[in-house]
């Protein structure tokens, strides 16, 4: 969808309203033109063709109340401040998002709640599920999570003793048995803007990202113009015309967008052929299984000692592979551009928008 | 008497404990990776991580001891079941055989000792002044108020690596700063924190997520500053250091500094 401005923005939502009562499919089970955030979940849940973990504590609404008409929908990577500032200027007050809103795996609204729960200790790979939403204070070995330097991806390793982490950290809920932390104007910012605007935040991560075939890795191709190239019925393998690591990386960096987030490990002028894609977060084993079948992988967010040094030490022993790590937050962006086209077919009652949350990173001069 | 692993092994033991740092037998860390004790040592490389290209520069100098931060075979508990089937893990222990490499790791102990050097060395190769912490050991500085972006130029300059991603407005004016090492990262919604330098952190899905949060301080107005330099690149420096410390008890041999590499480029 082309940007549009609030007032056409309203005007589509009315206007689909209104058609929907004479075509839309759900209209027999939705009488009234007023559609709801909780009714598009269950769409969600009814079409999503992935059986709904009833137990989710990643994909559930986080902000807001999912009983409130729907005036349109924005479907973003990263529900930052700055998303949910270009949402409600268009119009919108649903967003649903690939990420957390509130700032850790727990995502929940007070800082008493964040970290909490065994998600928090730096997160599992994709599809683990998290501890509950506002759960009980956290206890520091949750709180410090990914600081423990223990490979969320190697259950096996133990902690470390606390003398590595960090000096004392405010803000981190660590005060002592049930001290209030102290405010955080960010996030107190942050749910001011929600509760004026009348948001409601779902996020949709795990559940989406177990479609088949998987959305974020036809939704990079699409960006890139791979999907012609694909092998076979393999959305994550492509064959294409020969390029350079090099040209390959600028090639990313310009569709995706990027400003620093683009990583690459292996030899600048080599020619590849096949591409492999291993979106979101991944351990170790993931790159072992990809690396040695295609030329290059692409993937978004791994272990620094896991895969980027596997990659590092492949290339050193004299194998031409090539390594790209983009990022978790611009891989997840096409795979929820994939999410905003599909859920417009579900929703004709509203507009549904992509918007990114862009490239958190940008390098220094 | 050649001396051998084993014996240097007892010797950092013996150190560590007269600075206060006891040995626990139970990690599963800071133990032999590669080869063992009775191997007898040429020469010693201290690293930040065991990769390739570390041991291969190390033994080609003759020091056939290798002493890294971090793992061997990429993953932390260098558990080889996972990797066993790897091409790259057959030609990699192949060189270590036929060079008689032996490897043993120093992380756990490491970050206990007083200074741990992964710290100092870090805030040391990112130009920070050692007059500017707030307290020995603090991790914390105060330093003549700059802007983000002069910040991440100066680190970026000093350390001289490109893949140093930085979140936050350039803008935006910063003092006080936290250094992190690793994983062992430092969250930055402290309110007594501008910015934050660090080695790594997952990008969400965290305990904190400091990305999001640093972006939203951005759209705010807020002082906020994420430095990451890259896990390789904040802990290397400290193995510098551990080179240093090392050195006057193994007078027998070489005890040398060797670079792991880098990782990454960036378009």
């Amino acid at each position: 969808m082309k940007d549009l401005s609030r007032r056409e923005f309203v005007a589509v939502a009315v206007g689909g309203a209104v058609a929907s009562r004479m075509s839309s499919p759900f209209a027999l089970a939705k009488p009234t033109a007023v559609i709801t955030a909780a009714d598009i979940l269950q769409r969600i849940k009814n079409n999503l063709g992935v059986p709904w973990n009833a137990a989710t504590a990643m994909d559930t609404f986080k902000a807001g109340d999912p009983s409130m008409a729907v005036t349109g929908v924005v479907v973003t990577s990263m529900a930052t401040l700055d998303v949910l500032q270009q949402a409600t200027k268009a119009g919108a007050n649903f967003i649903i998002t690939a990420a957390p809103t509130f700032y850790a795996r727990a995502d929940a609204r007070q800082p008493g709640g964040r970290g909490a729960g065994p998600g928090g200790r730096g997160g599992g790979p994709p599809g683990a599920v998290a501890g509950g939403r506002g759960a009980n204070a956290p206890s520091p070995a949750a709180v410090f999570g990914p600081g423990t330097g223990a490979s969320a991806a190697m259950p096996a390793a133990p902690p470390l003793p606390a003398s590595i982490l960090p000096g004392p950290q405010p803000g981190t809920g660590l005060g002592g048995a049930g001290a209030p932390p102290p405010p955080d104007p960010v996030l107190a910012a942050k749910n001011a803007f929600i509760d004026k605007n009348n948001l409601v935040v779902l996020r949709l991560s795990e559940h989406w990202n177990a479609r088949k075939p998987d959305p974020r890795a036809v939704g990079l191709a699409a960006a890139m113009g791979w999907t012609k190239y694909q092998i076979g019925d393999d959305v994550l393998r492509y064959q294409v015309p020969p390029l350079t690591m090099e040209a390959l990386a600028k090639q990313l960096k310009k569709v995706l967008g990027a400003r620093g987030g683009i990583r690459v490990v292996g030899n600048r002028s080599f020619r590849v052929r096949t591409i492999g894609l291993v979106p979101g977060y991944n351990p170790l084993q993931a790159s072992l299984a990809m690396l040695p079948t295609v030329d290059v992988m692409i993937t978004g967010e791994v272990q620094e000692w896991e895969s980027a040094t596997y990659a590092q030490d492949v290339v050193f022993s004299g194998v031409e592979k090539g390594f790209i790590s983009i990022g978790r937050v611009l891989n997840e962006a096409p795979g929820m551009r994939v999410c905003a086209d599909w859920l417009k077919t579900l929703t004709p009652e509203v507009p549904v928008r992509f918007i990114s949350a862009g490239d958190p990173y940008w390098r220094p001069l | 008497m050649a001396l051998t692993a084993g014996e240097v092994v007892n010797r950092i033991k013996a150190l560590m404990a007269l600075q206060g740092v006891t040995w626990n037998d139970a990690t599963t860390r800071d133990r032999f990776k590669f080869g063992g004790p009775d191997t007898v040592v040429s020469g010693i490389a201290t690293t930040f991580m065991g990769t390739f290209e570390a041991i291969k520069n190390a033994s080609d100098q003759g020091l056939n001891m290798i002493i890294p931060h971090e793992d061997t075979f990429w993953n932390d508990a260098d558990n080889t079941s996972l990797v066993q089937n790897d091409a790259t893990y057959a030609a990699k222990v192949g060189f270590m055989e036929k060079n008689n490499v032996v490897i043993f790791r120093i992380h756990d102990h490491m970050h206990r000792q007083h200074p741990d050097f992964t710290f100092s060395g870090s805030a040391r190769e990112v130009g920070l002044d050692p007059m500017h912490e707030t307290a020995p050991d603090s991790r914390r500085y105060v330093i003549p108020e700059t802007t983000l972006g002069e910040l991440a130029a100066r680190v970026k300059k000093v350390r001289g690596d490109d893949a140093i991603r930085v979140v936050g407005d350039p803008k935006t004016k910063i003092r006080r700063v936290a250094i992190g090492a690793g994983m062992a990262t430092p969250q930055n919604n402290s309110l007594d924190i501008d910015v934050v330098i660090g080695g790594e952190q997952r990008e969400y899905d965290g305990g904190q997520d400091s990305p999001e949060y640093t972006m939203d301080a951005a759209t705010l107005g807020i002082p906020k500053g994420w430095i990451i330099l890259g896990h390789n690149m904040s802990e290397e420096s400290g193995m510098q250091e551990f080179a240093d410390w090392l050195r006057p008890i193994v007078p027998e041999v070489k005890v040398k500094h060797v670079r792991a590499g880098t990782v990454y480029w960036v378009p």
